[in-house]
């Protein structure tokens, strides 16, 4: 071999190093130089950790400021996103020392599935002392399992005003879509007040950026933003009221509600069965859930806002209202009750027997005469029943500030061919005059009613928040008179139909019940007949609707008890106590059911 | 001696020590709380020095004993094979406690004196089949003794040792087709019943870098985002977060040029490149002046081994290359490593000074 064709070919080799120079001087360029921005990019995500800060919610005030809802902090154990494929091993070896939920846990990892690598993952919420103290002493043998802190629903008056204040919950995967801007480890409220002023009261979640190194340990602190606690609300409910109105519920199914009708405030929301929202925190159980959902008295329904009851003899309030206004009758005219009326060949009874003879409006209303109504029913027609039943809003939603309000149904010829296909009869009218047949309200529809009297033909939202207070302690007042709204009735004849709801209570009438000596309590009773399903027969509902005192009303209150029996003599006492109760007079003890009254 | 010390090409070792001692630096930065600059320090050390005793042989004996060298040096890796532990994954060690030897660095420079007797023996001034046999004979058995370990970085060195080797030794069209047509069948069944998955994941990660982010491009892209966030002048040195946070893997042996290329930027990049430029142009104008056949074979052979090293290194650094376990020669750490370069480096010293044919 000869050297010169050796050295032949190291030239040609040397003329290759140069150009692979070259193009290696080109890519770094590209790499460095061109695209250095993106890797830039990329460079900081690798090392930066974002972590949330959540912010505590709100607490809730009573009318009196004592707190009814405020936070605390539960122990929670979670496990290092970074253990991730270990966690079945991690989970065997601390199942010796503490249970745990698999299906929650199951729930949590699919819940997190997408979530970056550094949001842990929580084994078990709400851990008790001894678990923290098991797990602390073996912190060496667990570097898997870190427990945090995280504040958490306590709620003071236990089971009281459950309804109303609602739970809070996790983030589902629906509501995720409506809140797509919030962490899906946050809490968000999930009924009552907790979820229609949810804005207010979840606050701002702050964020804490680490230096993290590639196994996702923390190097340091890089920066942070401040959460920002909820919003406060003051509610215009007194608690101890309320307190004392669930216990006058208690064994019942049914509803109260207590308005203050001065401004629409509701000072008392009681349904029951209730439930106790501390069954919810730090999370629900799935046999608790169970329990709650497939119990036949369905104590997860606010019967108040949701609960849809025929108003009975308390609609009559609404006929002669509109009788007076639309002239049909006058106050004094007389209609004689023979104790029934005929109409087609169908024969429509007063509840006495014997009738009630001449009777005038008044006593029509004392004694709660049907064929009086009846009579003035017919004469109106179901439109102008109609009519008058939307004036007062009872077509509608009141408005109050839950989001789970229902709304009744005010029947007319319309509503009946659309939703039955059928034909209204004359028949219809005559039982819608005594609240009966199709139409169904709300209890809190049925106070609104009762408030809109009392206020002498102004309408007022019934709500719950007064309003509530910033970060800063400022209190922002809501002004809910904004929403008031006329009803156009005259208002003598208000006048008159609280004259007639005076005589209900004080002058021998169905609601004597809850006369109370020295207040002008007024009212109206109502029995609703409950259609028996089966043989049995079924006790009727039991309505008392009225307030007091006569001048300057001051508090609405009414009551439904389902299945009860007679409203004079299963709701007037108890709307009696709740009187009694407000305006600091004694309560007795017993709740005097031995009142005889009929209707 | 002194005559000869004359003849020392100081501008090759100053090259060498400059990348040596860039080397350390880069190895405390890509190190964080190690002290394995340290070790390399002394590593350099025990280098020079066996370069200098280098110096006082004769490399023409050496080559012609280098069949010697060849046999001593391959003993050491059936040692292996049959007792050797496995350290992160390969048997490529040998423990003597303090440190630790890889006998396959020094394998290559044996093989290199080998092959370059051999090469500058052959009549002809291309390869007969009968050349080609036996160079390939003499690359396979340590590339089949490496690759059992298993170290395939290695392994592809010495497969391109042999390339370079018939590259310097003249080939015909013809060989070349035939060549080709082994090479295709050899790769479809190393393909097919050799590698194992994650070497595959790791080839067509080069094709398709989109493929599994987290699998196995993970690395090059960790080592292009060191690179690119660099930028032009670099983090600062003792500042790249890649390298100090443990995302880029490697930093201190295969992925060092990438620590490099974040703290020091493109510059940083532009000046060390230059060096091996420079280190390689050195090389190239001391093959001019040796007139010794073998010297001569040798003196490429071994710039072929540090250039494929410094090539195949550079090529995974930048994601065009799959990540297969090569050191960047002189800068990335590793004892072995660096004493093979030196004792190469030390030979081809000799080479200039007794390269020359006596007259």
């Amino acid at each position: 071999m000869r050297l010169e064709r050796i050295l032949k070919r190291v030239r040609n080799t040397k003329k290759l190093v140069l150009f692979i120079f070259l193009l290696f001087l080109l890519a770094f360029i590209r790499v460095q130089v061109f695209h250095h921005s993106y890797y830039q990019e990329l460079s900081l995500k690798n090392i930066t950790k974002r972590v949330e800060t959540f912010a505590p919610r709100g607490i809730i005030l009573d009318r009196n400021n004592r707190i009814i809802v405020e936070n605390r902090n539960v122990l929670s154990l979670s496990l290092k996103r970074e253990f991730m494929d270990r966690r079945n091993e991690v989970l065997e070896r601390i199942e010796k020392l503490i249970s745990f939920d698999k299906n929650f846990i199951n729930k949590e990892i699919q819940r997190k599935a997408g979530l970056p690598h550094f949001i842990p993952i929580l084994l078990k919420k709400g851990i008790s002392f001894e678990e923290l103290s098991i797990i602390e002493a073996r912190k060496a043998d667990f570097p898997e399992i870190s427990i945090i802190a995280e504040p958490v629903r306590y709620y003071p008056y236990e089971g009281i005003a459950s309804h109303v204040l609602g739970y809070v919950g996790s983030l589902s995967r629906d509501d995720a879509f409506i809140y797509n801007d919030l962490n899906p480890s946050s809490t968000i409220g999930k009924t009552g007040l907790e979820k229609f002023y949810d804005s207010i009261l979840r606050g701002e979640n702050g964020w804490i950026e680490y230096f993290v190194d590639s196994k996702g340990k923390i190097l340091k602190r890089k920066g942070f933003k401040p959460f920002k606690t909820g919003n406060s609300l003051k509610l215009t409910l007194d608690i101890s009221l309320q307190t004392f109105v669930e216990e006058q519920l208690k064994g019942e199914k049914g509803a109260v509600v207590v308005v203050d009708p001065r401004d629409g405030g509701i000072l008392a929301l009681a349904s029951s069965p209730s439930f106790t929202l501390s069954l919810f925190t730090p999370f629900l159980l799935y046999e608790n859930w169970i329990s709650l959902s497939l119990n036949p008295d369905k104590p997860l329904i606010n019967r108040a806002i949701q609960g849809l009851y025929s108003p009975g003899s308390i609609f009559k309030i609404v006929l002669a209202l509109a009788g007076l206004q639309e002239g049909v009758i006058k106050p004094e005219d007389a209609i004689n009750c023979p104790g029934y009326i005929n109409v087609g060949n169908q024969v429509y009874r007063c509840w006495k027997g014997g009738g009630h003879g001449h009777v005038n409006l008044y006593r029509a209303v004392v004694e709660s005469c049907n064929v009086y109504f009846y009579t003035l029913g017919r004469k109106l027609g179901a439109e102008r029943i109609k009519k008058y039943a939307k004036i007062l809003g009872l077509d509608e939603l009141t408005g109050i500030d839950l989001p789970e309000e229902m709304k009744g149904v005010i029947p007319d010829p319309d509503w009946k061919k659309e939703t039955r296909k059928e034909s209204w009869y004359e028949g219809d009218t005559v039982i819608l005059s005594i609240g009966q047949g199709y139409i169904i309200l709300t209890p809190i529809q049925v106070a609104s009613l009762i408030t809109t009297v009392a206020n002498d033909g102004v309408r007022k939202i019934p709500h719950l928040l007064n309003g509530f207070y910033d970060q800063n302690g400022n209190f922002h007042g809501i002004d809910w008179s904004v929403k008031e709204k006329e009803t156009g009735i005259k208002k003598e004849f208000f006048e008159i139909v609280k004259r007639c709801m005076w005589g209900v209570v004080n002058d021998g009438g169905t609601g004597r019940a809850s006369m109370i000596q020295g207040i002008d309590v007024c009212g109206k009773t109502g029995t609703v007949e409950v259609v028996s399903r089966g043989r049995a027969y079924i006790k009727p509902h039991a309505w008392f609707a009225g307030f007091a005192p006569l001048k300057n009303p001051e508090i609405v209150v009414v009551v439904i008890l389902e299945n009860a029996g007679k409203g004079g003599e299963r709701a007037a006492p108890i709307a009696r106590n709740i009187f009694l109760y407000y305006f600091g007079k004694p309560v007795p003890s017993t709740k005097e059911t031995d009142v005889k009254t009929v209707e | 001696m002194s005559k000869k010390l004359r003849e020392l090409d100081f501008p090759l070792l100053f090259i060498v020590l400059v990348l040596t001692f860039t080397g350390i630096l880069l190895i405390y930065s890509s190190s964080p709380g190690k002290e394995l600059w340290k070790k390399q320090l002394i590593w350099g050390i025990f280098s020079i020095i066996l370069l200098f005793l280098v110096l006082f042989l004769n490399i023409k004996s050496i080559i012609f004993y280098s069949p010697i060298f060849y046999i001593l040096s391959i003993i050491p890796l059936f040692y292996l094979i049959f007792f050797g532990k496995k350290i992160a994954g390969s048997k490529s060690w040998i423990d003597f406690g303090y440190f630790s030897i890889q006998p396959s660095e020094f394998v290559k420079i044996t093989t290199a004196l080998f092959l370059s007797k051999i090469i500058s023996n052959f009549k002809k001034d291309s390869l007969t089949f009968q050349n080609l046999f036996i160079i390939s004979i003499i690359t396979f058995i340590p590339i089949f003794l490496i690759f059992l370990q298993p170290d395939y970085g290695t392994a592809l060195i010495f497969a391109f040792l042999l390339f370079a080797s018939i590259f310097i030794g003249g080939i015909r069209i013809s060989t070349v087709i035939l060549l080709t047509v082994i090479l295709l069948i050899s790769g479809f069944f190393l393909w097919e019943y050799i590698l194992k998955e994650y070497h595959k994941s790791r080839i067509i990660a080069i094709f398709f870098p989109e493929f599994d982010p987290e699998g196995g491009s993970y690395q090059p892209l960790q080592s292009k985002i060191a690179i690119g966030s660099g930028g032009l002048l670099g983090k600062g040195f003792l500042k790249g977060t890649q390298t100090k946070a443990g995302f880029l893997p490697a930093s201190s042996t295969d992925f060092i040029l990438a620590s490099a290329g974040e703290e020091f930027g493109f510059l940083g990049i532009f000046l060390i490149l230059s060096l091996y430029l420079l280190l390689f142009m050195r090389i190239f104008k001391i093959i001019e002046d040796i007139e010794d056949k073998g010297v001569l074979v040798f003196v490429f052979l071994t710039f072929s081994l540090i250039f494929f090293q410094f090539f195949l290194n550079v090529s995974m650094v930048l994601g065009f290359f799959p990540v297969i376990g090569i050191p960047l020669p002189f800068l990335s750490y590793g004892g072995s490593s660096l004493l093979s370069l030196y004792l190469g480096i030390g030979l081809i010293l000799n080479g200039k000074i007794r390269g020359k044919i006596e007259k």
